[in-house]
């Protein structure tokens, strides 16, 4: 029983990782119509700021990964503003290209800055455990848990009550109406990229002191952008459910299902509930009138 | 058929068997050289460890050279660019056999270029030796004139596990491994070993490259109770599993494949794999605390090129000597056949790495086994042969 928590615990821990990422996925896609290939290169960014705050420049660890957030939010802002706003009116398969050559310029420029190694960067909970009964956990997962669930309560509390965070959902539902009733609108989408990348930003730093930071740790996208759709691409709460149920699924799967099934086991789940739900579980689906 | 025509035929056959057995008095073989190739890769994506490998090469030849050469004949490499490509591995080889006329192609980088190169290599005659590439196919299934000087991943793995069966008595083994071609071939190899013993793999788990989380695949080799835990992994992945070992405050000894010896482990990992064993090829030679004679390898090595040496190096320059061993046990006849026999019989041939090369008739795989590492004191320390 003991084995089956840990396991859960640090199945949501890792899946609060995915759900991070691929709420950054669904808050700019729902502002912006943009799906960001790029997500999973803009975690791994903010995973070598966090190192170089932290561990290079020995910074106090919450002060540097303070420093790194702030500097997500500028690249968020001006990936927004230099690269996507020109594209605006240029078709979906534009988009996706630019944001596929985005994900290799920015491997490619980490390699060049921090260099191809994999670099350690610890953080205050890093080998600790917290005992609870006969339960060991891992601060680290603990960590992840409770900062993943302080940072979806203040985003709901900033969408359902700041002007900002209404504006946003405005800009989402309609940008057009949205810009006559007074909202600036290139201004807004600038801002979502900026919280977008922010949380892919804590979420790499999250993952840093597990998986280490590397140029290849934005691979992680391939897991987020399944959760994203599990949750019905769109919705923020179906993003975090489905991080965290493909985070699950994968851990519980290693230790109870047999080898082979447990690799393909969260997304054989993902195929049947799109089967069974193909707008996701949280996702509405929108109807046109012909 | 009348006698005078009879001797005629006689004469012409003698002459031409002469002409033929000349030709044969072995190419790129004269009374003071010996003319090798070495296809290495100088422009491609390998090129930084090519250039390492070269240098080990070209400091083993020069070596070899001002002590007197072997049976009085000087060694000399002619190196060809292959790019780390196939296809201009197969020219690059060709051109060094057929214009250059080497005796032997040896070191030939990359796998998939000798791999292309090598049935041109067999067809002309020509023994290929050493080259840079742990593909098992270059000593495995045996060609006479194909030598590996490469311990497989597998082979390591074997001789580390027999040593974990013999002298630390360890029965219930368990194996976390990357689930990919390296994993599937050093699991292979762990298998046939502890099946030797009689034993079997308590519990496997893999997982996939670029995986995040190991937490639960520990949870599970731990739930099988084994009293001793292999870890066929790269660097990274070997760091997070050690460290989830040791989060869970588990202590089994961990055996790990050569992959994951290297210094970033230490780096990356920091306590959590003290006490850590690793099978390697040869221990790197920038360390402090090398035997004397590394240490004054490393020495020459930075006076010939202004440069610290790789471990890269130390292959080419291993090599290098492995070739010259056998070129010497040939006897003061080099041919084809005489190399080979030489080859065939080297033994034990120990270089000053630590690593030793032997070859039999039956078996042209150089290495077996390599050495053991165990992390102590935040460094890794030679326990000893495998």
């Amino acid at each position: 029983m003991n084995e089956f928590l840990q396991q859960l615990v640090s199945g949501v821990a890792v899946g609060c990782v995915y759900a991070l990422v691929a709420l950054g996925f669904v808050l700019i896609y729902k502002a912006t119509d943009v799906v960001n290939f790029a997500h999973g290169e803009v975690m791994m960014i903010g995973a070598f700021l966090g190192l170089t705050f932290v561990t290079r420049l020995q910074l106090p660890y919450f002060v540097g990964v303070v420093m790194a957030i702030l500097c997500m939010t500028v690249l968020g802002a001006l990936l927004n503003r230099y690269l996507l706003r020109p594209l605006a009116g240029q078709g979906i398969l534009a988009i996706i290209v630019v944001t596929l050559g985005l994900s290799i310029l920015l491997r490619a420029f980490a390699s060049v800055a921090w260099g191809p190694e994999t670099f350690p960067m610890e953080s205050p909970f890093s080998r600790k455990v917290v005992q609870l009964g006969g339960l060991v956990l891992s601060q680290e997962h603990v960590a992840i848990i409770v900062l993943t669930a302080m940072m979806v309560l203040g985003m709901y509390l900033f969408f359902r009550y700041s002007r900002l965070g209404i504006a946003m959902q405005a800009t989402s539902e309609n940008p057009l109406a949205a810009y006559y009733v007074g909202i600036p609108v290139k201004t807004i989408h600038s801002l979502v990229w900026a919280l977008g990348a922010a949380t892919a930003g804590v979420a790499g730093i999250m993952l840093a002191p597990i998986s280490f930071v590397h140029v290849n740790m934005g691979g992680i996208g391939l897991k987020a952008f399944p959760a994203a759709v599990l949750g019905g691409f769109g919705s923020i709460p179906g993003a975090i459910v489905g991080g965290i149920i493909i985070g699950v699924i994968e851990s519980m799967a290693v230790l109870y299902l047999p080898e082979g099934i447990n690799n393909v086991a969260a997304y054989l789940l993902l195929l049947i509930i799109l089967i069974v739900r193909p707008q996701g579980l949280f996702g509405i689906q929108s109807r046109r009138r012909v | 058929m009348n006698l005078h025509r009879f001797a005629g035929w006689t004469v012409v056959c003698a002459l031409s068997l002469a002409a033929t057995s000349a030709a044969a008095q072995t190419q790129g073989v004269t009374k003071d050289q010996i003319l090798l190739g070495y296809p290495n890769d100088l422009s491609g994506p390998v090129a930084e460890v090519g250039r390492a490998v070269q240098n080990g090469v070209r400091l083993a030849e020069e070596e070899i050279n001002a002590a007197g050469g072997v049976h009085g004949r000087k060694i000399k490499i002619l190196v060809e660019d292959n790019g780390y490509d196939p296809k201009k591995g197969v020219l690059a080889t060709q051109k060094l056999i057929q214009q250059d006329k080497v005796f032997a192609i040896v070191m030939a980088t990359g796998t998939a270029p000798a791999a292309a190169a090598l049935p041109m290599v067999l067809k002309a005659g020509v023994p290929h030796v050493c080259p840079t590439t742990a593909a098992l196919m270059f000593s495995t299934p045996l060609e006479r004139l194909s030598f590996g000087c490469y311990p497989t991943n597998g082979g390591m793995m074997a001789g580390g596990v027999k040593y974990f069966m013999e002298k630390e008595k360890k029965t219930r083994f368990c194996a976390i491994y990357q689930d990919d071609d390296f994993g599937a071939e050093v699991l292979e190899a762990t298998d046939k070993q502890l099946a030797a013993g009689k034993l079997k793999l308590v519990e496997s788990i893999g997982y996939k490259r670029g995986a995040t989380d190991f937490s639960a695949q520990v949870a599970k080799v731990q739930g099988a109770n084994c009293d001793a835990l292999l870890l066929i992994a790269t660097v990274p992945p070997a760091a997070a599993v050690m460290q989830e070992v040791q989060r869970r405050n588990w202590k089994v000894p961990v055996l790990a494949s050569a992959t994951a010896y290297d210094d970033s482990l230490l780096k990356l990992a920091k306590d959590a794999v003290e006490g850590l064993h690793a099978v390697a090829f040869v221990g790197t030679p920038n360390d402090e605390r090398a035997p004397a004679p590394v240490k004054d390898w490393v020495r020459r090595y930075q006076a010939r090129f202004g440069q610290a040496p790789t471990v890269s190096s130390t292959y080419g320059y291993m090599f290098t000597q492995v070739f010259a061993e056998g070129a010497r046990l040939a006897g003061p006849d080099l041919t084809i056949d005489s190399f080979i026999k030489g080859m065939e019989s080297m033994k034990g041939f120990r270089t000053v790495f630590g690593a030793r090369f032997g070859f039999s008739p039956t078996s042209h795989l150089g290495v077996n086994g390599g050495l053991l590492y165990r992390v102590e004191g935040g460094a890794w320390k030679l326990v000893g042969d495998l």
